[in-house]
């Protein structure tokens, strides 16, 4: 599976790398935080994150996910200490705060605003995913969330995590010692398993599978996202 | 050996509870994520979601008793039980349960408490199905989930 060939990429750039990541990311593992009132739902996201290596921290609601993240007091996390999370992925429909108030939170905050975010939903409404996509999320997906979806959002989310990580270090060594670029690493990422275009577009860049041009015209130019929406499903 | 003819019977179940509806695509995503270090897995999730849908399904017996009806609480229940049916993958409940919310969409108070006994009804039926599934599973011995009902 393609998830092993991911974990041992990740590998191979972090000795290629010169910084000691040791210290600051204490495993290679992708770590997500997982966002869902469901506890049925927030067993299955742990289990489908787990077997596709990631680590997982999953919470109840969007006041914790930001207690976790430490943005609730106001402690500045550099985004450097072992629990540095690299993805937050949430349900939308919430009580207390909704998924996309949470990405607006995030969105907001100097701190974590690159962590990429991704929103769940059993509701395709298509002003829904225009809006969260807008608010800067960076995918969709339609509940219930598959091993497919997971897959997904993690092959493309490791080249973008990997490329901002470079650029996060870059910004605090201030100094230019990388020899090798992130693009070109990225570019040279052996995780085609995915039919994903376009590895040098770091992040951002939800669009990943081409789409069928089934989706109405939104704002954003993505059409992966509600093409995956299953939305001429047999629901 | 003992163990074929109850995996047999085990496989015929499973089958059964596909083609009959009761089950859909997302019983079997729950099932590959099941291996040797998890695996109960599927009946773990299972557990948990009659668990967390009888308080739900408490919740609206009550709601529906308070006259008259909050159109509104009772979707949002719904919509929360709906969910969770839709992620073991519990299609005939699913369906009843988006029955239920159209009449709640249109106030329609007596097609509410309809499309509520209805769902009660598949709720428990599948349970019960669900329960002896399990049971034979833990009695015949590893699963075999590599068969697809298609």
């Amino acid at each position: 599976m393609a998830r092993n060939g991911a974990h041992t990429w990740r590998r191979r750039t972090d000795r290629i790398d010169s910084f000691d990541l040791s210290a600051s990311s204490d495993t290679d593992e992708v770590h997500v935080l997982a966002v869902d009132d469901s506890h049925v739902d927030r067993k299955v996201i742990e289990r489908l994150l787990r077997i596709s290596s990631c680590k997982v921290t999953a919470v109840d609601s969007g006041r914790r996910a930001l207690q976790f993240l430490g943005l609730d007091e106001e402690k500045q996390s550099n985004g450097f200490d072992g629990l540095k999370v690299d993805l937050i992925i949430t349900d939308y429909c919430m009580p207390g705060m909704t998924g996309y108030e949470l990405l607006k939170k995030i969105k907001e905050s100097s701190a974590f605003r690159e962590i990429p975010v991704v929103i769940m939903s059993s509701e395709n409404v298509l002003a829904r995913i225009d809006r969260c996509l807008e608010e800067g999320a960076e995918d969709f997906i339609a509940k219930p969330v598959k091993l497919s979806d997971v897959k997904r959002i993690k092959d493309y989310m490791v080249r973008v995590g990997e490329g901002e990580r470079r650029l996060n270090k870059r910004k605090l060594r201030d100094s230019c010692d990388l020899s090798s670029s992130p693009p070109s690493i990225l570019s040279s990422s052996p995780i085609s398993s995915t039919s994903s275009s376009s590895p040098s577009s770091i992040p951002r860049s939800p669009s990943i599978l081409p789409a069928t041009a089934t989706a109405p015209s939104s704002p954003s130019s993505l059409d992966s996202p509600t093409r995956r929406l299953k939305m001429t499903s047999s629901e | 050996m003992e163990r074929n003819p109850m995996r047999r019977q085990l496989a015929s179940m499973r089958k059964s509870l596909f083609d009959q509806g009761y089950l859909d695509e997302q019983l079997i995503q729950l099932e590959e994520l099941q291996d040797d270090a998890n695996p109960n897995f599927v009946e773990e999730v299972v557990t948990l979601y009659y668990r967390d849908s009888a308080r739900i399904i408490l919740n609206i017996e009550q709601a529906l008793e308070r006259k008259p009806f909050d159109f509104n609480k009772l979707d949002d229940y719904m919509h929360q039980f709906k969910g969770s049916s839709s992620s073991i993958g519990a299609k005939k409940v699913k369906a009843e349960s988006t029955m239920f919310r159209e009449y709640c969409k249109s106030g329609n108070a007596e097609g509410c408490m309809r499309a509520f006994q209805q769902l009660k009804k598949e709720y428990a039926t599948l349970k019960k199905k669900l329960e002896a599934y399990f049971q034979l599973a833990r009695q015949a011995g590893p699963m075999e989930t590599a068969c697809r009902p298609k």
